[in-house]
């Protein structure tokens, strides 16, 4: 029991000595990360990388197949759009 | 006296016990819960105007507060520009802990170290906890926060009473029976009155 929240504390310390260790409070930088999330999204969707790895993905059974061919569809609507 | 129940992580007992004290102090309840409904479920608990839901992009008139004895901040589950400038001017900033997992934990001493640059006298709430767990998780918060208090809350099925029959502890307990036996056997009530205690001689 003891080592278990040994090792609990340690690692958390250990990820907290690594920075992001604090909350910011600041509304500007909280802007600024939804900004950088709305972005990586963009990314995500248009970035053609993503778009051939899509195409690799084989499809496993059927449902997976829909899901894939659903997506693709969506990322070329949006190329297009 | 004005406290703010705070933590980054949501499903701490934020809410619950926010609620909890508000209604036990009669006090203004102000929550930044304006979207996931939560809020929605406890509304009938209170007086009119005594629940006031602070949105997103609404500056808080700090000076109209001061017409209020008591008030309860239940601020969080997200971040909100808003939390560093109430945490100046509380009295008093409560941090629950629902202890599951390194994921509950980390967030608590998260915010913990963060709130403190604004706030020194934070209360470390171990909530809901596994008994087994809370004795050993109490030592080792201690350990790292000596400047801080911790009171702990067992785990029971009768915490969640508040949001199924809008229900606090005191009240339930008030009803007696065998709700009022388990309760005290539990030491559920003791330890809730020992934080209420401690809260109001804050000021």
């Amino acid at each position: 029991m003891e080592k278990k929240f040994k090792q609990a504390f340690n690692k958390v310390d250990e990820k907290l000595s690594k920075g992001n260790g604090q909350i910011d409070f600041d509304k500007s930088s909280i802007n600024k990360k939804k900004e950088k999330r709305k972005n990586r999204m963009q990314t995500y969707l248009t970035d053609s990388e993503h778009l051939k790895f899509a195409e690799t993905m084989k499809p496993l059974e059927k449902p997976a197949e829909r899901i894939r061919e659903l997506l693709l569809a969506d990322i070329e609507k949006r190329l297009k759009g | 006296m004005k406290a703010l129940f705070y933590s980054v992580k949501g499903g701490q007992g934020k809410t619950t016990h926010a609620i909890s004290y508000a209604k036990y102090k009669e006090a203004l309840y102000l929550t930044n819960d304006y979207e996931s409904g939560t809020i929605d479920i406890y509304q009938d608990m209170f007086a009119e105007n005594q629940l006031q839901i602070i949105e997103a992009n609404t500056k808080l008139n700090f000076k109209n507060l001061e017409n209020f004895d008591d008030v309860v901040f239940d601020f969080g589950g997200w971040v909100d520009d808003k939390i560093q400038a109430i945490s100046k001017i509380v009295d008093v900033v409560i941090v629950p802990i629902y202890y599951q997992s390194i994921a509950d934990l980390m967030p608590c001493i998260k915010t913990v170290n963060s709130i403190s640059q604004f706030n020194k006298n934070i209360i470390i709430l171990i909530n809901n906890t596994e008994t087994s767990d809370i004795k050993e998780l109490k030592e080792h918060l201690t350990n790292k926060f000596s400047d801080f208090i911790i009171f702990t809350i067992n785990k029971s099925k009768y915490i969640n009473r508040l949001a199924n029959e809008g229900k606090t502890l005191f009240e339930l307990s008030k009803e007696g029976g065998l709700v009022k036996f388990n309760l005290t056997k539990t030491g559920l009530i003791k330890q809730i009155n020992e934080l209420y205690t401690y809260l109001d001689n804050i000021k």
